[in-house]
């Protein structure tokens, strides 16, 4: 019986005075150890959902269960130190002077003694390949430096579940690809619980699963490569790109989604 | 409207932040209605590149000339602001320079820093509104009431409402998800091709600058290494590395085809359509 | 932008930067205090001599400690030249209507030059030497017995290292809008004080809507990684007291016990 990291059922929110919901009815399930990726167009209410799951909003209706505990006001701290959440903006999520002091933010808020708080920023910091860098001032650092940063910031917490709300989208595409890169050894090695919200098909496509928001509900989810088949509204990784534009032209095409060298040994067939 | 840049050397300081030649000995031609694309690592000098442009950087040694205004170190202030018409400058997350208190007042700040009547202001606000794709309903609207996306759009109308006939941009679509990038970048050629405006690029994204640009810059260390068209930089595997510039996605996919396949498709292809066309062509698919 | 040599870091490791941030407060704040001590020749020579001791022991050059002074040397001079002019006592040199330039009103100026220049030489060893982080370490440190009088200063002093640690994007998103503002043709410096003043609000408005932005996300941020004002947190910056630092202190002891001796003795 797999665990289920986080469970929502029937959530319904709406940004008061708004008559429209922008999430309505959303359920599904996260089990451990996945890596479930949510997409969707603008206003599907995506970061809303990454906002009620972290306890920063109050859902109109229905819950959300995270490691087990039911989601309220009171046990959103406890959850908190299970969960992590990282956001957009590299700057705005950066409070340390140095990068070790951001890292052992989170820690200092549980008053954990100085030692361990030591360790685990060493730690941390190692998984995220700052280690070298762990005086420097936010200033020196790149976008992508920052966001592994804020990573590490969670991950000292030994969290179960690692939610990115589009975490990746103000770095260039180097940075994104080398971010990604980490992040799919950290679930390799760590066996952690990923949830990330995006509309980067690369990051859709690393993930195990998809979940496909439209208008605030839950349209479609399963594997990558029958969710870029089916859903031809949303933007796809190239590979499939180049598959639609080809169907389009009334071309031989392989059926389905294909990653790239799968592609290409199709074409040499 | 010719850009011209001469043997350009610049530092650059802000407070006590010194960084020495930033430019060395820039030497730019940027012929009028090309769209150009300046690439390169960070550092290498390409936002240094578009202020000294507009003065905002202004060349050490060396000068630079957009049409007949020439740029040196000791050109004036009055000279600056004549230039900043002619050359439009869109920031990196221009959203974040709003300030009026409408919509149209913010749009109409150019103009009317250039010398516009307050008529003529208010009918480049809605002509600009409607060029980015809002409605005018919005004008009366506070900025700050804005999606960020909106807030983006507001902020380029502002820029074209200068009229200017060169538009520099840096990082245009930082931020924003592929629709929203495509939606902007689309507008940016159209005002290239039926405007005649000539474009030059910042950019990280080779997606965007193989798929938008004729042109192309690339520069390393203050210096420009290469100019020329965006086809032959693409074309040529071995500059992509040296300069460590990402190869777009078409490019990458027909390189491996090519590879494993031994087949050589018969022009460099820069987006899925051309390789798509390519693929036909050679019968594949 | 900033000229202002008075809060500015300068890296070394010098004696004076290995001490312990709150040992070169209190020094540097008993300092000012002492520097009241000094009513005679002899003291005067002692409070430069030790600030010159001072500053070069953190071996960084004269001429940034002058330029230090130079944003204040005109209040400086000013309030020795009231002295001069209008103090009266002692041997009269001169007299023209309310001016009287007089022994004492010299006397005094020099009093007062000297011990204006050495707090701003001694206080400026101290943040030269000490890095804005560890200033707020120091504070906070030295705040904590205002906790008794229910001042929140583990609050404080958080606001305070969050806002030091955004000085540079503010200073960076300060120029970015002025640049941005400028190519739309905004002229700034120039014009009535009235006009000057007008063309800020498009640098203002905008970094301060910035500002306010940046505080709701920060804030979300914090409150996500389990910030809690009102229960007890740990501190991953930890001062450590060292000999050094008692010597240092010990050696304030020895000049307030040095000027003690010369006003009881010389009178």
């Amino acid at each position: 019986m797999n665990e289920q990291i986080i469970q929502v059922k029937d959530l319904t929110f709406k940004y008061e005075p708004a008559k429209n919901n922008t999430l309505s009815s959303v359920s599904f399930a996260v089990n451990k150890g996945e890596w479930l990726s949510v997409i969707g167009n603008n206003g599907a209410g995506k970061s809303t959902l990454a906002l009620l799951l972290i306890g920063l909003l109050k859902p109109q209706s229905g819950s959300v269960f995270v490691c087990g505990m039911p989601l309220n006001e009171e046990t959103k701290w406890t959850i908190r130190r299970h969960a992590g959440i990282v956001f957009q903006n590299p700057d705005n999520q950066f409070i340390g002077a140095t990068v070790q002091d951001d890292v052992a933010f989170g820690m200092e808020n549980l008053n954990m003694p100085v030692e361990d708080m030591r360790q685990r920023v060493t730690e941390a910091l190692e998984l995220v390949g700052m280690l070298e860098h762990r005086e420097a001032d936010p200033s020196r650092l790149s976008g992508g430096q920052k966001q592994r940063v804020a990573i590490a910031g969670v991950l000292a917490l030994h969290p179960d579940l690692l939610i990115l709300d589009e975490a990746f989208v103000m770095l260039d595409p180097r940075s994104r690809r080398e971010l990604l890169a980490t992040l799919k050894q950290l679930r390799a090695e760590q066996g952690l619980t990923i949830l990330s919200i995006t509309h980067d098909m690369n990051e859709a496509a690393a993930s195990d699963r998809i979940l496909v928001l439209k208008n605030g509900s839950v349209a479609n989810s399963g594997l990558p490569a029958d969710i870029f088949s089916e859903e031809m509204d949303v933007e796809a990784p190239f590979s499939e790109r180049l598959r639609r534009l080809l169907l389009s032209k009334e071309r031989r095409t392989p059926e389905s989604y294909l990653t790239e060298s799968e592609w290409i040994q199709w074409l040499c067939k | 409207m010719q850009i011209r840049l001469n043997q350009v050397s610049a530092d650059y300081q802000l407070g006590p932040v010194h960084s020495p030649r930033v430019l060395q000995d820039v030497s730019l031609q940027i012929a009028p209605g090309t769209f150009t694309a300046v690439v390169g690592p960070t550092g290498a000098g390409k936002s240094s590149l578009l202020k000294v442009l507009n003065g905002l950087l202004l060349p050490k040694s060396g000068w630079a000339e957009v049409g007949n205004i020439k740029i040196d170190s000791k050109t004036s202030k009055k000279a600056l602001k004549a230039v900043r018409k002619h050359i439009g400058m869109v920031f990196q997350f221009p959203e974040s320079q709003l300030f009026a208190e409408t919509v149209e007042q913010d749009i109409s700040f150019g103009p009317l820093n250039f010398g516009a009547s307050p008529e003529a202001a208010h009918d480049l606000a809605i002509k600009m509104i409607r060029q980015v794709g809002l409605d005018e309903s919005i004008l009366q609207q506070s900025p700050f009431s804005l999606s960020g996306g909106q807030k983006r759009r507001v902020a380029i109308a502002g820029v074209l409402a200068q009229e200017p006939e060169v538009i520099a941009l840096d990082e245009p679509t930082a931020g924003l998800d592929p629709s929203g990038k495509a939606e902007l970048m689309s507008l940016f050629k159209q005002w290239n091709k039926c405007k005649r405006l000539t474009v030059i690029l910042v950019t990280h994204d080779m997606e965007t600058a193989a798929r938008y640009a004729d042109d192309a810059v690339v520069m390393d260390q203050g210096k420009v290494v290469y100019h020329g068209s965006v086809r032959s930089l693409f074309a040529d595997s071995e500059k992509l590395n040296r300069w460590q510039l990402d190869v777009p996605e078409a490019r990458r996919f027909q390189l491996a085809f090519e590879t494993y396949s031994g087949i050589r498709l018969p022009n460099v292809c820069l987006t899925e359509e051309e390789l798509a066309e390519a693929l036909i062509g050679v019968g594949r698919v | 932008m900033n000229k202002l040599i008075l809060g500015r870091y300068f890296p070394g490791d010098s004696p004076i930067h290995k001490l312990d941030p709150r040992a070169k407060m209190i020094a540097g704040i008993a300092f000012i205090f002492i520097s009241f001590m000094a009513k005679n020749g002899q003291g005067l020579i002692l409070l430069w001599l030790f600030t010159f001791f001072v500053m070069s022991l953190t071996k960084i050059g004269f001429r940034v400690f002058f330029r230090g002074v130079r944003p204040l040397i005109w209040l400086i001079l000013f309030t020795v030249f009231l002295q001069i002019l209008f103090t009266a006592g002692g041997i009269i040199y001169f007299t023209w209507g309310p001016i009287k330039i007089s022994e004492f009103g010299l006397i005094n100026a020099l009093f007062i030059f000297s011990r204006f220049v050495t707090i701003i030489f001694v206080t400026t060893a101290v943040t030269l030497t000490t890095k804005p982080m560890e200033l707020t370490d120091g504070l906070n440190f030295l705040m904590r017995p205002l906790r008794f009088l229910h001042v929140p200063v583990d609050e404080l002093s958080i606001m305070l290292s969050i806002s030091l640690r955004f000085i540079p994007n503010l200073l960076d998103e300060t120029q970015r809008i002025m640049d941005a503002q400028k190519a739309r043709g905004a002229v700034f410096g120039e014009g009535s004080l009235f006009r000057q003043m007008k063309a800020l609000v498009p640098i203002f408005l905008p970094l301060f809507s910035g500002s306010l932005n940046r505080g709701e996300e920060l804030a979300n941020v914090m409150d996500v990684r389990g910030y809690r004002s009102e229960l007890p947190r740990s501190s991953f910056r930890q001062l450590t007291w060292k000999i050094k630092d008692t010597v240092c202190m010990f050696v304030i002891l020895l000049l307030i016990a040095a000027f003690a001796v010369l006003n009881l003795v010389i009178d």
